[in-house]
């Protein structure tokens, strides 16, 4: 049973399933419960077919650029040139002012270059061989974009983003709500939940509220994570106001025990609902109008008796509860840095920097394209996609600060790197769940905060989710282990994700490809990963098969075939290579390492 | 529901689009700089190494340091047998002893109650002194115990590595490989960006030393290893100049993963080798029998054998005390474990010589502390004989203890409280000058953090 299907009856199903031990509403194959359930469960708000896609990268107006350290400046001339081209992106006619406009040139950048970046960043690894002849070969930019947008893992890419910034922890709170607000993140990327609605569900969401501790602390969490900086002491004070009434408890799960959990306290009202003149003040936030947050009594669903005497447990919340308590997200959506800060926000993630410090014209034709798509997100990602801010050569020209003159360049994220290794080598590896960050607190006996001990939900639980559980219900932790040394898939008990270049960083990466390839006594993939279509093992090397396993090596692994210098270092390493005359394999494990290992896996 | 909500938020949607891009004001604050005095104390640089360990879930303290308090704190009471000169009360947790079998007792291996006049504790150290409560939310409980303060950026471990980085640039420049510190718990303890970045300290895991110490490219033919540098040099040189220093990093620090690979790879990191080699006076085996085989016991081994590596601190979670339930059952025998861990610091630090001169226990300080301490809300345990943790005393101190040569306090209780309501009745101790004092001891530079909070004499 779905909370945003048959929301009536929803409470009553919890109230069961928690008090009496009975299983409706505890779906161990669904365990998501929250307020993410009540939102997007219809068709996304818009079709999806975003404009500017199609852009002709524009020439430079033929005027001396300006100096390098001096501001620009688009005078009418610049302007008029701007407004005679043909440009429909955003981000393009925001940039033109300060790039074409003035003299400045963008570089272009060659397809399967750009779609690598593009499936790093929208899909979270590298694109295989099948994938750069058909995604990325489709007719259009925005066509490619528009396909690797509408795939799933756009959504779980999106959705570990906001699992790293809400620090998901099954320890610190409940899973279930991590569950569902995993769930309203993938509604909001699949265009069927509006940005500022996300922002009025997510404000409010017991995921986050039960990681903090006083109402300023959520307020403050609040802004940084919509307006992007702390609140002035007037206003964390004020917003605070609208969190008075939250409240940290634990729910007695009738399945995995004692889980923390959010509660309600019914502040500022007497027994009946009615404002208390005496205290209401404290539930009353007046800077952005004036906004009092109070629910009304019902004695039916409050906590009886012990610790929590007289508060509710948020899993008992109603519809209308939940929209009220919302009040704060939607204050903060109503202040046009709401929307400018997702637009710097996402240009950051994709460029590496914030090119509406320097272009805000960016900045504004971004947001108004965003509300023009009624708040779809995925707009934003598209126009900023398809722009040609992100859709330059990182390679060649010169120094410039004028980042915008060049395209990014930047670290993969550690599962992504990962991930790309176990596509294109087929290497045996487990995987990593967000979500659930201990799955083993669920297959382990005998802890004190377990009641009933290893339940047959708890396994139900995790094996539904996308760790792997081995036969002896013990978790596969080989890619949790290397990803968290790495600095991804993180535990969240703080702050965990890390992106770095470190020494000890790169031992590990250099060893784990080492055993991927099978360099020393490692066993390595199968070879016939690593050699050409047709070549056996034992094919005698010479100047053609070195030429042909790394020509295969790079298109496997960097998507691009060997340069001349490429081929001139293959056949010298040919010559080199003993006991002569190697074979394949002896070859062929060494390529795998030194391409695998190299800065072109590692950055894009 | 969703509909009227909808409609709401279109309706907001389409002023903002009227207005977007009109209302952009930057509000700059104002920016006084004001040159404070950096404060050291007479403890810098004494100290080589730091073994800090985290009781990790909320700590009750009062159960084994600070115990002489009411039994609504310290429900299991005191241990006997104490050691002369021990000022503050030595909680029974500490002698939980089953552990120490006759052959651990004949090599040597003490109760924790004979040498507690060997530990300082301060009764009240606190995460945020000003605060009108405490703060018992696990979630920023334990941010402010691994950065300091909630929403940290910066891990304490981080400020360390940063707090010493002139003398590690000046030991390699003398060709002098030291590892840094490391994590060997929580990651949060390493958080960095910015300038710090580079200081985040490695976070090991027991089952990946082994990637450390592989040393993959030694069993690379010298043709591969070329071309490996080859791609890393080639594409260095196409990106935009721009870009370049960002492959160079990586580069340079694939040069200097043979150093660190001759250190992990070392025999004296087998801290599960069966073989009787004897490193700084000790062997592995001998090691392992003191500290027993545990998770926690294996780290603290190879802590002591990271340090002969040059690592100035290492940081570990231990237990697992969030015992909301069945406490007043399951924490004696949870102590085991602690206790033995302690128990075998002491017997190891005295008998390990290290490379300067003298013992490791001369040069070696042992801290614990926890993200809050617990309460039972004016009871011994709570319905479920569990205990909670909340804003009260009970849960705001954390009763830290402080081992080791360098520690001049030995013996002492540094502060008070009253028994019957756990308030202070002496100087209370910010957690954030506590981590400044220890990185004092260490010799680093900690001016540049928690400016409102100094380092203090008190431990020296």
């Amino acid at each position: 049973m779905r909370w945003g299907i048959a929301t009536s009856t929803l409470a009553a199903g919890l109230l069961v399933g928690a008090s009496c031990g009975d299983v409706i509403g505890l779906d161990a194959q669904d365990p998501a419960r929250g307020p993410g359930q009540l939102v997007g469960n219809g068709s996304p708000i818009t079709d999806g077919n975003f404009r500017g896609g199609a852009d002709e990268m524009p020439a430079p107006r033929d005027v001396e650029p300006p100096a390098a350290g001096l501001a620009i400046d688009c005078d009418a001339d610049c302007q008029a040139y701007c407004d005679g081209l043909p440009l429909e992106n955003p981000v393009n006619l925001g940039m033109c002012e300060v790039t074409w406009g003035v003299g400045l040139s963008t570089r272009p950048i060659e397809r399967n270059q750009a779609c690598r970046r593009l499936f790093a960043d929208m899909l979270g690894r590298y694109p295989n061989v099948e994938e750069l002849n058909t995604v990325c070969a489709a007719e259009s930019w925005g066509e490619t974009v528009k396909q690797v947008l509408a795939d799933d893992d756009f959504i779980r890419v999106q959705q570990r983003r906001w699992a790293d910034r809400l620090l998901y922890n099954n320890r610190a709170v409940n899973f279930e709500r991590a569950f569902d607000m995993d769930e309203l993140v993938g509604k909001a990327f699949e265009g069927r939940v509006a940005w500022d609605e996300f922002a009025a569900v997510t404000a409010a969401h017991p995921v986050i509220m039960r990681r903090l501790d006083t109402p300023a602390d959520r307020a403050e969490f609040m802004f940084e994570l919509f307006l992007g900086r702390p609140p002035y002491e007037g206003e964390r004070s004020d917003l605070a106001r609208l969190y008075r009434l939250w409240n940290n408890g634990y729910f007695d799960h009738p399945h995995v025990g004692r889980l923390p959990d959010s509660y309600i306290e019914y502040a500022c009202v007497d027994e009946d609902g009615n404002r208390d003149t005496n205290t209401i003040g404290e539930c009353t936030s007046v800077l952005w109008g004036h906004n009092e947050l109070t629910l009304t009594p019902d004695t039916k669903r409050i906590t009886k008796d012990g610790e929590l005497e007289g508060l509710l447990w948020t899993g008992k919340l109603e519809p209308n509860e939940w929209k009220a308590l919302q009040l704060p997200g939607r204050i903060i959506a109503s202040e046009p840095a709401f929307w400018e800060f997702v637009v710097q926000d996402t240009l950051t993630r994709y460029l590496g920097y914030d090119l509406a410090i320097e272009a805000p014209a960016v900045r504004h034709e971004l947001v108004r394209y965003l509300l023009g798509y009624e708040g779809d997100i995925r707009a934003l990602h598209f126009a900023i996609a398809t722009s040609f801010a992100y859709l330059q050569s990182s390679q060649g020209g010169s120094a410039s600060e004028r980042r915008w003159t060049y395209g990014p360049y930047k670290q993969i994220q550690v599962e992504g790197w990962l991930d790309s290794v176990k596509a294109t080598t087929g290497y045996d590896l487990s995987r990593c769940d967000h979500r659930l960050p201990h799955p083993e607190d669920y297959l382990e006996e005998n802890d004190e905060d377990n009641v009933e001990g290893l339940s047959g939900w708890a396994i139900a639980l995790v094996r539904n989710t996308r760790w792997d559980v081995d036969d002896d219900l013990e978790v596969e932790t080989d890619y949790r282990n290397l990803a968290r040394t790495l600095g991804g898939c993180p535990s969240n008990e703080v702050g965990g994700r890390f992106t770095t270049v470190s020494v000890l960083n790169t031992a590990v990466q250099e060893s784990f490809v080492a055993e991927v390839c099978g360099i020393g006594d490692a066993r390595g993939v199968g070879i016939e990963r690593l050699l050409p279509d047709g070549m056996e093992p034992g094919t005698v090397l010479d100047d053609a098969a070195a030429e042909a396993i790394v020509e295969h090596n790079q298109a496997l692994f960097l998507g691009r075939v060997p340069t001349d210098e490429e081929r001139d270092e293959a056949r010298a390493a040919a010559g080199q290579c003993s006991p002569a005359p190697c074979d394949a394999e002896a070859f062929a494990r060494p390529v795998c390492f030194a391409v695998l290992s190299s800065s072109e896996m590692l950055f894009y | 529901m969703t509909k009227r909500i909808k409609r709401a938020s279109s309706l907001t949607r389409r002023r903002l689009l009227q207005g977007a891009g009109l209302t952009a004001a930057a509000v700059a604050a104002p920016h006084l700089w004001i040159p404070r005095e950096v404060k050291a104390t007479d403890a810098f640089g004494t100290a080589k190494h730091l073994l800090y360990i985290r009781l990790s879930g909320g700590f009750r303290f009062p159960v084994a340091f600070n115990g002489d308090t009411g039994s609504q704190f310290n429900p299991f009471g005191l241990a006997s047998g104490i050691a002369s000169g021990t000022e503050w009360g030595v909680g029974s947790m500490l002698d939980q002893n089953e552990w120490r079998t006759d052959e651990l007792a004949g090599l040597g291996m003490k109760r924790v109650p004979e040498f507690t006049n060997e530990m300082a504790v301060i009764p009240c150290v606190d995460h945020e002194p000003l605060a009108g409560s405490a703060d018992g939310n696990h979630a920023t409980g334990l941010e402010r115990f691994l950065t300091g303060e909630v929403g940290g950026q910066t891990g304490l471990f981080t400020m360390l590595n940063y707090g010493l980085r002139e003398r590690t640039e000046a030991e390699t420049a003398e060709g002098i490989v030291s590892l840094p510190a490391i994590i060997m718990g929580e990651s949060g303890m390493g958080r960095g960006s910015g300038a710090y970045a580079a200081y985040r300290p490695a976070v090991l895991r027991g089952d990946d030393l082994d990637r450390f110490a592989s040393g993959a490219t030694n069993e690379l033919p010298e043709w591969a290893r070329s071309m490996a540098d080859g791609y890393d040099a080639r594409n260095k040189d196409r990106q935009n100049e721009m870009h370049a220093p960002t492959v160079d990093a990586y580069i340079r620090s694939r040069e200097a993963t043979k150093a660190y690979a001759d250190i992990f790879s070392s025999d004296i990191l087998k801290v599960g080798d069966n073989r009787d080699d004897i490193f700084d006076g000790l062997s592995n085996p001998q090691m392992a029998e003191v500290f027993g085989d545990s998770n926690g016991a294996r780290n603290v081994h190879l802590a002591l054998r990271l340090f002969h590596f040059g690592c100035p601190a290492v940081y570990i979670d231990q237990g697992g005390y969030d015992m909301h339930s069945d406490e007043e059952m399951n924490l004696p025998g949870r102590m085991e474990e602690f206790v033995r861990i302690l128990s075998g610091l002491e017997w190891s630090l005295k008998r390990l010589e290290h490379p300067d001169g003298g013992t490791y226990w001369d040069h070696t300080i042992v801290v614990a502390g926890s993200e809050f301490s617990r309460s039972a809300r004016g009871a011994r345990f709570n319905s479920a004989r569990g205990s909670d943790h909340g804003g009260d005393f009970a849960t705001r101190w954390m009763s830290m203890p402080f081992m080791g040569g360098p520690i001049g306090a030995k013996g002492r209780r540094l502060g008070a409280t009253n028994p019957d309501d756990l308030s202070p009745e002496g100087e209370v101790y910010s957690y954030r000058a506590t981590w400044k004092t220890l990185m004092d001891f260490l010799g680093a530079e900690s001016s540049e953090f928690f400016p409102a909070d100094d380092p203090y004499d008190a431990l020296c």
